[in-house]
C-alpha cells in the first residue's frame, strides 16, 4: 500500500507542468535552470553522473524536463520531496519512461516449448526467462528490441511487442562452433588444417567405458581399434595410418594437459574431442605429435544450476562363436591324423559328451554405470562437478573378467579482477580390473579363449571324484601320494576336465579361468590448474600447471596344478607390485589478437616445461619344487608375509626413472575479411640425455597453412542460393616421434650381462661387457605432411560435406634391435633407418533436414589409406621381421615397397590331388618350397574404413542407428596348429582330401608340409566387416509431464550395440582381430538407459 | 596505480617462467659405466672375461640341439609330428637358410667372439691377472673359431671388435682362419698364465685351463689331417697326470655327482642358489626329459624330473650298434639306453603314442633332485671329457700307425665301459667307440663331416642320407610304426650339407660374403 501512495505521489509531482527549453547548455547549467523554474533540488554523487556533458533540453513537463537533463546516463532517479534524487543505477528503473508490458511465448520449429530461453531487452541487463511453458512476461522500454537466445538454437533479435510467439530455430551455423586448437581456440570457420571434432552427444549414451572406443567410426581417418574387448581394456588410435615401425600412439591433451591416456575420463564428462590430423594442426606440439594429436576439453559449467543424472544398464553376451569340430567329427579327424586310435577313444571316452566350450566359458552379464553432474556459470565464474561409477562384469563366466571405475571431475573458473582469471580442471579416477588369460596378457599359451576354442569336446567341463578319467586319476593319487601337482576344481568336489586326447596349453577354459588371480588396481588425480592474465585488451597471459598424481598397484596368485607336462605348477606364486607415476607441466604462453581494419592478427608464443618420474616396486614369492612356498595352500595365506623359509623372491625396481622436456613455441594467425587465412608455427623440442644424446638434442619442427573462403569472394554471389559456404584449406608441416626412443638407446656403455660362479660358493663375478655397438647419430623420426582440402554446405546448411586428401612421409624411422651383421657380435644401437608413406582421402558428409515434425540427420565419413614403406636401410633389404606364429615362422614383415607389417609366407595354391598334401606357389621355381618362395599374402591396414549415424526424431521420440566398417584388411588366423590334437574351426577340416574324397578342397588330416601350411595364405582371411554398432531410441517426457515429476527433462532409452556384424571372417570377431591368437571377444549388448536434469 | 603494479609483478612471474633450464635435460644414465675409462683394472678384466664365460654357457639350447639332430643318433621327437618343425627339418635335412638353430647358433659364435675381442683390444697385458684373462678369452675365441669352422667351413675373420665401415666382412680363407685358431691356442698356452688343475682330484678350478687348450689344440690339428701334432698336444693333457678316466658308475659321468671331477676338463658352472635360479636355465634338460605326461607311472627309483618334452629319443639304430660291440646285456649301453621294454618291466607305462622307437636317454637324463624349477636345473653341462681326448688320441696314432697307442687309450676305454678289449683295433673301432662313448655329448655330427673323407661310408654322405624318409611312432604297447615324413626325394644330408648355409639374415645384409656352395 505504502509503494502505492509513493508512486501516486511521484506520478503527480513529474506531470507537473513546466516549460523548459535549454541549448548546448552543460547537465549542470541545467540543473540550475530546473531549480529557478521548479524549486527542485538535484541530489547525487558525484560519481555517478557526468555534469559537464551538453544537452539540449525542450520539456513540457518536470518529469520530460528531468529525463531529458539526466539522458544517456546510466542512473536512476527519485522524487523525494523537493529533491530528485539521482543514483546510479544496474537495473534501469521500470515504470519510467513509456514502459510496456511484453508477454509471449519460445517454441523451437516443431512447436514444443523452449523452457529456460533468455529473453533480454536488448543493451541492457533486464531479461527474463521462460517458464516450463515457454511462456514470459517483462516490461521494456517501449522503443526497445527483445532478444531471445538459447544454446543451441539460433538467436532472435525482434522490436517488443505486446504480444511476441517467437520460434527458434537451431543453429546450424556450425561454422562459427569454436574448435580447440593447441593453445587456444579457433572458430571453425578460420581453421585452416584438418580437424575433426567430436561432440559430446556422440560420447554419451554409449556403452563405452573409453572414450576412445565411442570414437571410433565417428570421424574419417582416425581408426581405434582393441586387440581384445575385455572390460576395461584400452584401444590402439592411429590417425592417418601407421607412422613408424615402432609403436604409433597419438598425443593425447586433455584441457591443455599432455596426459598418457584418457582411460581415467568418464565419456559423459566430455565437451568435445578434437582431432588434429594434419601436420601444420598438430605442430604446435612438435616432437610428440608425428602420429597426430588428440585435444579433449572436459565440460564446464553453463547457465543455470542444473542436476543430471544418467543411468545406464546393459546385459551383454558373446556375439559370435566360431564353429570348431564336435565330438564325432574330432574323433574323425584325428583317428584319421593317426593323433590316437579308437581303442584310445573307446578307452577315455564316454559316448556321448559333446562340450560346447562356448557355452561353458561364457555366460550373460551386466554393466552398469551411473552418472551425477552439479554444474551451473554465474557472470565471474562457473562450476562443474561430477560423480560417475562403472561396473562392467564381462562375459566370462564368473566375476575374475570384472572391471569397475569411480570417476570424478571438478572444473571451476572464476574472474577474480577484470583482468584475472583463475581456474582448475581435475579429473579424479579409481579402478580396479581383474582379469582372464588372453592374448595380450599371456600370449598363446594357456590362453583362456584358445582354450575355448582347441579344447576337444569329449572332455567334459567338470568330474565327480568318482568319474574321473584315467589320466586324471593318476594326476590326483601323484597328488594324494607328494602333495603335488593338484587338480584344480570348483571346490565342491568336482574336478576340472583335462584332456585326454590333447596335452596343450589351452586347457579347460574354467582351469585357465581359476588357476590364479590377477588384479590390478589404481588411482590418479590429474588436471590443470591455471591463471589468465588480461593486462590489456586483446593480450592474454597465460600460466598454467599441468600435474598427473597417479598410483597403481597388482596383485596375482598363480596356484600349484597340474594339467599336462604343458601346463602345470609345482609351487604358489604369489606377485604384487606397485609404482606411483607422477608428472607435471609448467606451461606460459601469451596470446595477442588484434585488428587492423579488415585484417586480423593472433600471435602466440610460449614454453614449456615437463617433468615425469616413475618409481615402482615389483617382486613375487614361490615355491621351490616339492615346496608350495607358502604355509597354508589357502588363500589366507597368498601374501609375502606367510610364504616358507624356503620361498624363492624376486625383487625389481626401486628405481626413480625421470624423464623431462623443454620446448618453446610459437603461431602467428592472419586474417583478411574472413575471406583469407594464413597461420605459421614453430616448435622447438629439447629432449633428455634418456632419449638422446646431447648433440641432437633440439628438434625444429615448422608448419604453414592457408585457408580461402571462395564463397565470400563477388563472383561467386550468384552461387549463394544453393551453395552457402566454400572454403579451400591447404597446409604443410613437420612433426616428430620419440615413441621408440627412450632408456639411453643410442649410449654404448658397459653394463653387466650376467654374473658367473667360478666356485661352488654363492658367489659370482659379474660379467660386464658393452651393451650395445653405439649411435650418436640416433634422432627423432620425424613426419612431414600436406592436406588439401575443400569445406562446403549447400542448400540453406542442410547438406555439409568436406574433404581431404593428406600425403604423410615419415623418415628416419627408429629401428632398434637390428643386426647389421650376425658377425658383428653385440647389438647395434638403434639406427635411424627408414621412411614411411601414408597417403590417402577422406570424405565427410551430413544432411540434416525436417518434414514438419519428423526431424532426421545423416552424418557418413570413409577415409581410404595407402600405407607403404619407402626406404629401409641398405642392411635390412629383406626387412624386419615382426609378429612370430609361436611353433612356426615370422608371419609380419616391415619392407621396402610393401605395406607396414604385411602378412609374409607362403601361397598356398590349394590340395595336392594325388597325395592330399597342401602345395604352394613356387615363386623362385626352384623345384622346391623354401623361403625363397615365402611373399606377401595379405595386410592388415584397411583400403578404406567408414562410419554412417543416421538420427531422426519425432515429437518426444528419437532414434539413432550408427555403424562403421572396413574394407580390404586381412586377418591372420594363429587357430589351425598341427602340434597336439586340438580342437579345429571347422572350416580347416571339412571338406578334406581323402583316397575318397580326391577333390576335397582342404588337406588331408596327417599331411606333409603342415609347418609350411600354417603360415601360407591359407589361414590369410578377408577381414572386412561391417558392424552395426547401436540402435538406439528414446523417448523424452513433455516438458509438463516432467514438470509434475519435478524434473526439467526426463529422457529414456533403449539401445543395442554391437549387435550385428556382417563379416566373412570365421573366428570370433574381425573388428577386434589382425592376427587371431585369442583375444577377448567382443560382446553384444541389450542397453537400458535414463538421463534425468533437475 | 596498484593495479598496474600487479599487473607487471604478474608479467614477470611468466617471463621468468619462459626461461626454462636446458640443462634439467641433462639426466644421467644409472647402473652402467663409461665405455672410454673402463678395463683399466685387475678387476675389470676378470669382469670383461667373465662376460665371454656367461656368454659361453648360454650357448648350450641350440649347440646340444643342432648337434644332436644333425646326428645318426636320435630322431627329432617331442609331442608328436609338427611339435617343433625346426627341429624335425633338422634332423631330416630338409632345413633352410632361414632356422632358427642354424642362425641363433652361428650368431651366438660370433658374441662370444666379440667378448673376447673386446677383451683382447682394451685390456692391455701390465697384470699377471690381465695375462691370464687375456689367455682365456683367446682359448674362448679359438673354440667358438673352431666351431664355426667345422660346421660353416669359411666363416668371416673378425679378430677385433668392428667399426661400422667394416660390419660387411668377406669369407675367411682356411689359413687365415685356422692360422687364428692354432696362433690364439698356442699363444695362450706359451703366455704362462692359463691355470692348471693343482692335482688330479682337484675340482674346484672352473676355468678354461692350459690342459684345455692343448686338447682343442689338438682337435684343431686333427681337423686339420696334423695327425702328429695332434696325437702331441693330445699327449700334453695325458701327460699331466690331472685327468683319468672316472670309475665310479657310468650312469652317473654326467650327473651332478660327479661335477668337475676327474674327468672333466670344462664345464660350465651352475650352483644352487635358490634367489637366482633363472641363472641356471638349462631349457635343454626339459626338452630331452621324458615326454613325461603320456608316462603313467615312472618308479620314483629312476628320479626323473616329471616335466619333460620327449625332443631327441636315441634311435634304434645306435641301440643296434651299442649290441653289436656289447650286446643287448652291455654294461655301458645299459647305463646309457633305456628301452621300453626294460622300462615296463620296472612298472612304466604309457597312455599316449610317443614319437620314438622305444629307446630312452639315460646317459644324460634330468634327475628330480637337479630341478630348482621348471626349465631350472643346476646340473653342470660338460664341454669335453677326458674320454674324447683319449679317443681323439687313438684316431690321430690309427691314422698314424701307432697302434700300441691306439690300443692302449681303446683298451683304457673299453675296461671301464666293462667291454671285452681286443688285441688290435682298426680306424673303424676307433670311429665306433667313439659314437658309443660319447653317444649324446655333441661330437658325432662334426665327425661324420670329417669322415666323408675317408670315403669307407663312415661319413655323413652315407649314414645320414636317408634320414628324414620316414618317422615313429610308438603305441602304447610299445610297437613301433613307421609313417613317411617328407615328400620322396626331398630329404637326407646332400653334398651341400657338408657346410650349414650362412644364415639367411647374414646373407642378405652382407654383400661381401660368399654363401656356401649347394644353399645360394
Amino acid at each position: 500500500m505504502t509503494m502505492v501512495m509513493a508512486l501516486t505521489i511521484s506520478l503527480s509531482a513529474m506531470a507537473q507542468a513546466l516549460q523548459l527549453k535549454l541549448n548546448n547548455v552543460t547537465v549542470k547549467k541545467a540543473m540550475t535552470e530546473l531549480h529557478q523554474k521548479s524549486g527542485y533540488s538535484f541530489v547525487y554523487e558525484g560519481s555517478d553522473l557526468n555534469i559537464d556533458k551538453t544537452i539540449n533540453v525542450d520539456a513540457a513537463t518536470l518529469n520530460q524536463a528531468i529525463e531529458q537533463i539526466l539522458s544517456g546516463q546510466d542512473v536512476k532517479y527519485e522524487i523525494k520531496n523537493k529533491n530528485i534524487v539521482v543514483s546510479k543505477t544496474t537495473a534501469k528503473a521500470p515504470a519510467q519512461n513509456a514502459k510496456r508490458k511484453v508477454m509471449g511465448r519460445v517454441t523451437d520449429p516443431t512447436g514444443e516449448a523452449v523452457i529456460g530461453a533468455s529473453v533480454i531487452e536488448k543493451g541492457t541487463s533486464n531479461g527474463v526467462i521462460t517458464d516450463f511453458d515457454g511462456n514470459f512476461t517483462i516490461t521494456v522500454d517501449s522503443d526497445s528490441k527483445l532478444q531471445f537466445s538459447y544454446i543451441g538454437y539460433q538467436t532472435v533479435e525482434q522490436d517488443a511487442k505486446a504480444s511476441m510467439n517467437i520460434t527458434l530455430q537451431e543453429d546450424k551455423q556450425v561454422l562459427d562452433e569454436v574448435v580447440v586448437v593447441g593453445y587456444g581456440v579457433q572458430k571453425k570457420s578460420s581453421v585452416t588444417g584438418a580437424i575433426a571434432s567430436v561432440k559430446s552427444e556422440d560420447l554419451e549414451n554409449r556403452t563405452a567405458s573409453n572414450a576412445l572406443q565411442a570414437l571410433q567410426g565417428k570421424t574419417a581417418g582416425v581408426n581405434i581399434s582393441s586387440s581384445g574387448a575385455a572390460p576395461g581394456s584400452s584401444s590402439t588410435v592411429r590417425i592417418r595410418g601407421i607412422g613408424s615401425n615402432g609403436d604409433c600412439p597419438p598425443l593425447y591433451v586433455v584441457d591443455g594437459r599432455i596426459a598418457s591416456d584418457i582411460n581415467g575420463i568418464d565419456p559423459n564428462d566430455i565437451e568435445s574431442i578434437e582431432v588434429l590430423k594434419d601436420a601444420a594442426s598438430a605442430a604446435i606440439y612438435g616432437a610428440q605429435a608425428g602420429n597426430g594429436v588428440i585435444l579433449v576439453t572436459t565440460k564446464k559449467g553453463k547457465g543455470k544450476g542444473t542436476i543430471t543424472y544418467n543411468l545406464q544398464l546393459a546385459s551383454q553376451s558373446v556375439a559370435k562363436t566360431p564353429k570348431v569340430m564336435n565330438s564325432e567329427q574330432y574323433i574323425d579327424y584325428y583317428t584319421e591324423k593317426g593323433n590316437f586310435s579308437m581303442e584310445d577313444v573307446y578307452r577315455n571316452w564316454d559316448f556321448k559328451t559333446n562340450t560346447d566350450w562356448n557355452d561353458v566359458a561364457f555366460e550373460n552379464s551386466m554393466m552398469q554405470r551411473h552418472n551425477i553432474t552439479f554444474s551451473g556459470a554465474g557472470e565471474r565464474g562457473s562450476f562443474y562437478v561430477s560423480g560417475s561409477y562403472l561396473s562392467d562384469d564381462g562375459i566370462v563366466k564368473g566375476n575374475k573378467d570384472k572391471y569397475q571405475r569411480f570417476t570424478g571431475m571438478i572444473n571451476a573458473n572464476y574472474k577474480v579482477k577484470d583482468w584475472i582469471e583463475v581456474g582448475v580442471n581435475t579429473q579424479i579416477e579409481y579402478y580396479k580390473a581383474s582379469f582372464v588369460s588372453e592374448y595380450n596378457n599371456s600370449g598363446i599359451y594357456g590362453n583362456m579363449f584358445l582354450g575355448v576354442l582347441q579344447l576337444d569336446p569329449l572332455t567334459r567341463p567338470l568330474y565327480g571324484a568318482d568319474e574321473l578319467p584315467q589320466n586324471m586319476k593318476t594326476i590326483l593319487r601323484g597328488y594324494q601320494a607328494g602333495r603335488n601337482g593338484e587338480l584344480l576344481g570348483d571346490r565342491n568336489g568336482n574336478y576340472y576336465g583335462i584332456s585326454s586326447f590333447s596335452s596343450s596349453d589351452n586347457l579347460n577354459p574354467l582351469l585357465l579361468r581359476d588357476k590364479g588371480i590377477n588384479q590390478r588396481r589404481g588411482h590418479g588425480i590429474n588436471g590443470m590448474a591455471y591463471l589468465n592474465l588480461t593486462p590489456t585488451e586483446g593480450l592474454v597471459i597465460t600460466s598454467r600447471l599441468g600435474y598427473a598424481l597417479t598410483s597403481y598397484e597388482t596383485y596375482g596368485v598363480d596356484f600349484d596344478y597340474y594339467a599336462n607336462a604343458q601346463a602345470f605348477q609345482n609351487f604358489v606364486k604369489v606377485s604384487g607390485s606397485n609404482g606411483s607415476p607422477a608428472s607435471y607441466q609448467w606451461e606460459n604462453f601469451i596470446n595477442y589478437t588484434r585488428d587492423f581494419g579488415q585484417h586480423n592478427v593472433n600471435v602466440m608464443l610460449g614454453t614449456s616445461f615437463s617433468e615425469s618420474r616413475t618409481f615402482g616396486l615389483d617382486g613375487s614369492y614361490r615355491g621351490t619344487d616339492g615346496d608350495l612356498g607358502f604355509q597354508q595352500d589357502n588363500p589366507l595365506y597368498w601374501y609375502f608375509a606367510y610364504a616358507t623359509g624356503n620361498a624363492i623372491k624376486e625383487l625389481s625396481g626401486g628405481e626413480a626413472i625421470f624423464t623431462r622436456k623443454n620446448s618453446y613455441f610459437g603461431r602467428a594467425s592472419w586474417n583478411y575479411a574472413d575471406k583469407y587465412y594464413a597461420q605459421f608455427s614453430l616448435r622447438a623440442d629439447a629432449a633428455d640425455l634418456s632419449v638422446l644424446p646431447k648433440p641432437k638434442r633440439w628438434g625444429y619442427f615448422p608448419a604453414v597453412s592457408g585457408g580461402w573462403v571462395i564463397s565470400e569472394e563477388k563472383f561467386m554471389q550468384g552461387t549463394a542460393s544453393w551453395l552457402t559456404h566454400l572454403k579451400l584449406r591447404a597446409s604443410w608441416g613437420q612433426n616428430g616421434s620419440t615413441a621408440s626412443l627412450g632408456d639411453y638407446a643410442y649410449l654404448s656403455s658397459i653394463a653387466s650381462v650376467g654374473n658367473y660362479p667360478f666356485s661352488n660358493d654363492r658367489s659370482y663375478t659379474i660379467g660386464n661387457a658393452p651393451t650395445s655397438t653405439g649411435n650418436e647419430e640416433l634422432k627423432w623420426e620425424t613426419s612431414e605432411q600436406i592436406d588439401l582440402g575443400v569445406d562446403a554446405r549447400f542448400l540453406r546448411n542442410r547438406l555439409t560435406f568436406s574433404v581431404d586428401y593428406f600425403k604423410k612421409k615419415t623418415k628416419d624411422l627408429i629401428v632398434s634391435g637390428i643386426t647389421p651383421s650376425t658377425v658383428v657380435g653385440n647389438t647395434a644401437s638403434p639406427i635411424n633407418a627408414g621412411n614411411i608413406e601414408n597417403s590417402g582421402f577422406e570424405f565427410e558428409l551430413g544432411w540434416q533436414d525436417n518434414i514438419g515434425d519428423f526431424r532426421y540427420g545423416i552424418r557418413a565419413n570413409l577415409a581410404t589409406l595407402k600405407n607403404k614403406v619407402t626406404y629401409l636401410h641398405p642392411s635390412l633389404t629383406e626387412g624386419i621381421n615382426g609378429t612370430s606364429f609361436p611353433g612356426y615362422a615370422t608371419i609380419t614383415k616391415f619392407e621396402i615397397g610393401q605395406p607396414a607389417w604385411y602378412f609374409y609366407g607362403y601361397e598356398y595354391t590349394g590340395v595336392d590331388k594325388n597325395t592330399g598334401d597342401p602345395t604352394f606357389a613356387d615363386r623362385d621355381g626352384n623345384g622346391s618350397i623354401g623361403d625363397n618362395d615365402k611373399t606377401y599374402i595379405g595386410k592388415s591396414i584397411p583400403d578404406f574404413t567408414y562410419g554412417i549415424t543416421l538420427t531422426a526424431s519425432y515429437k518426444g521420440f528419437d532414434a539413432i542407428v550408427f555403424g562403421s566398417g572396413s574394407q580390404g584388411n586381412d586377418i591372420f588366423s594363429c587357430l589351425n596348429r598341427e602340434d597336439y590334437a586340438i580342437n579345429k574351426l571347422i572350416h580347416f577340416t571339412e571338406d578334406r582330401w581323402s583316397a575318397s574324397n580326391p577333390n576335397g578342397h582342404n588337406p588331408r588330416a596327417a599331411a606333409n608340409e603342415m609347418s609350411k601350411y600354417a603360415v601360407s595364405s591359407a589361414n590369410v582371411f578377408d577381414g572386412s566387416y561391417f558392424k552395426i554398432k547401436q540402435i538406439q531410441l528414446g523417448y523424452t517426457l513433455p516438458k509438463k509431464a516432467a514438470k509434475y515429476v519435478l524434473m526439467d527433462n526426463v529422457r529414456a532409452y533403449v539401445s543395442l550395440e554391437d549387435f550385428f556384424t556382417f563379416s566373412s571372417y570365421v573366428g570370433f570377431d574381425p573388428e577386434t582381430t589382425t592376427i587371431d591368437m585369442g583375444s577377448y571377444p567382443t560382446s553384444k549388448k541389450v542397453v537400458f538407459g535414463l538421463n534425468v536434469t533437475f | 596505480m596498484k593495479t598496474t603494479i600487479y599487473k607487471f609483478f604478474c608479467a614477470v612471474l611468466i617471463v621468468v617462467g619462459l626461461c626454462a633450464c636446458e640443462d634439467q635435460l641433462d639426466i644421467e644414465k644409472h647402473g652402467s659405466m663409461n665405455f672410454d675409462t673402463y678395463y683399466q683394472t685387475d678387476q675389470e678384466a676378470e669382469s670383461a672375461v667373465a662376460a665371454i664365460y656367461f656368454q659361453h654357457r648360454d650357448i648350450e639350447f641350440f649347440y646340444t640341439l643342432l648337434k644332436n639332430l644333425f646326428s645318426d643318433d636320435f630322431w627329432a621327437g617331442g609331442g608328436g609330428r609338427n611339435d617343433n618343425p625346426d627341429l624335425e627339418a633338422m634332423n631330416e635335412f630338409t632345413f633352410d637358410t632361414n632356422n632358427s638353430y642354424i642362425e641363433e647358433l652361428f650368431t651366438s659364435y660370433y658374441q662370444i667372439i666379440y667378448k673376447a675381442n673386446v677383451v683382447l683390444a682394451y685390456v692391455q697385458p701390465d697384470s699377471p691377472v690381465k695375462q691370464q684373462m687375456i689367455a682365456e678369452a683367446k682359448v674362448f675365441r679359438a673354440w667358438s673359431y673352431f666351431e664355426l669352422i667345422s660346421l660353416w667351413g669359411n666363416p668371416p675373420v673378425v679378430d677385433h671388435p668392428l667399426d661400422p665401415s667394416e660390419y660387411e666382412r668377406t669369407n675367411g680363407t682356411d689359413e687365415e682362419l685356422w692360422g687364428l685358431v692354432e696362433r690364439d691356442l698356442t699363444e695362450a698356452i706359451e703366455s704362462g698364465h692359463l691355470t692348471s688343475k693343482s692335482s688330479l682330484n682337484d675340482d674346484s678350478n672352473y676355468r678354461v685351463t692350459r690342459e684345455y687348450a692343448y686338447a682343442l689344440l689338438g682337435k684343431a690339428y686333427l681337423w686339420q689331417k696334423k695327425y702328429d701334432q695332434a696325437a702331441q698336444a693330445f699327449e700334453k693333457v695325458i701327460g699331466s697326470g690331472l685327468y683319468d678316466l672316472y670309475q665310479g658308475e657310468y650312469n652317473k659321468i654326467l650327473t651332478s655327482d660327479n661335477e668337475n671331477g676327474v674327468e672333466s676338463l670344462f664345464e660350465s658352472n651352475r650352483i644352487v642358489d635358490l634367489d637366482n635360479i633363472w641363472d641356471n636355465s638349462r631349457f635343454y634338460m626339459v626338452m630331452l626329459n621324458w615326454r613325461m605326461d603320456n608316462f603313467i607311472s615312472v618308479p620314483s627309483a629312476y628320479g626323473l624330473y616329471n616335466v619333460g618334452y620327449g625332443y631327441c629319443p636315441p634311435r634304434k639304430s645306435l641301440y643296434e650298434a651299442f649290441v653289436a660291440e656289447e650286446g643287448v646285456d652291455g654294461y655301458r649301453l645299459n647305463q646309457s639306453i633305456k628301452t621300453f621294454e626294460q622300462m615296463t618291466a620296472d612298472g612304466v607305462a604309457v597312455n599316449a603314442s610317443l614319437y620314438t622307437e622305444g629307446y630312452f636317454d639315460w646317459k644324460l637324463r634330468y634327475e628330480a633332485k637337479d630341478a630348482l624349477d621348471w626349465g631350472c636345473c643346476n646340473n653342470n653341462q660338460r664341454w669335453m671329457r677326458y674320454a674324447e681326448v683319449l679317443l681323439c688320441a687313438a684316431e690321430a696314432y690309427a691314422r698314424t700307425g701307432n697302434n700300441a697307442k691306439v690300443k692302449e687309450y681303446m683298451d683304457k676305454i673299453r675296461q671301464r665301459a666293462r667291454v671285452t678289449t681286443k688285441d688290435s683295433y682298426t680306424l673303424a673301432d676307433v670311429k665306433t667307440e667313439k659314437r658309443l662313448e660319447l653317444f649324446g655329448e655333441c661330437v658325432r655330427y662334426q665327425d661324420l663331416l670329417r669322415w666323408d673323407d675317408d670315403n669307407d661310408g663312415t661319413g655323413a654322405l652315407t649314414m645320414l642320407a636317408n634320414q628324414g624318409s620316414q618317422y615313429p611312432m610308438m603305441a602304447t604297447n610299445g610297437s613301433v610304426s613307421y609313417r613317411s615324413a617328407n615328400t620322396e626325394g626331398k630329404y637326407g644330408f646332400k653334398t651341400r650339407h657338408q657346410h650349414l648355409p650362412y644364415p639367411f639374415k647374414e646373407v642378405s645384409q652382407n654383400p661381401s660374403i660368399s654363401q656356401n656352395p649347394g644353399w645360394e
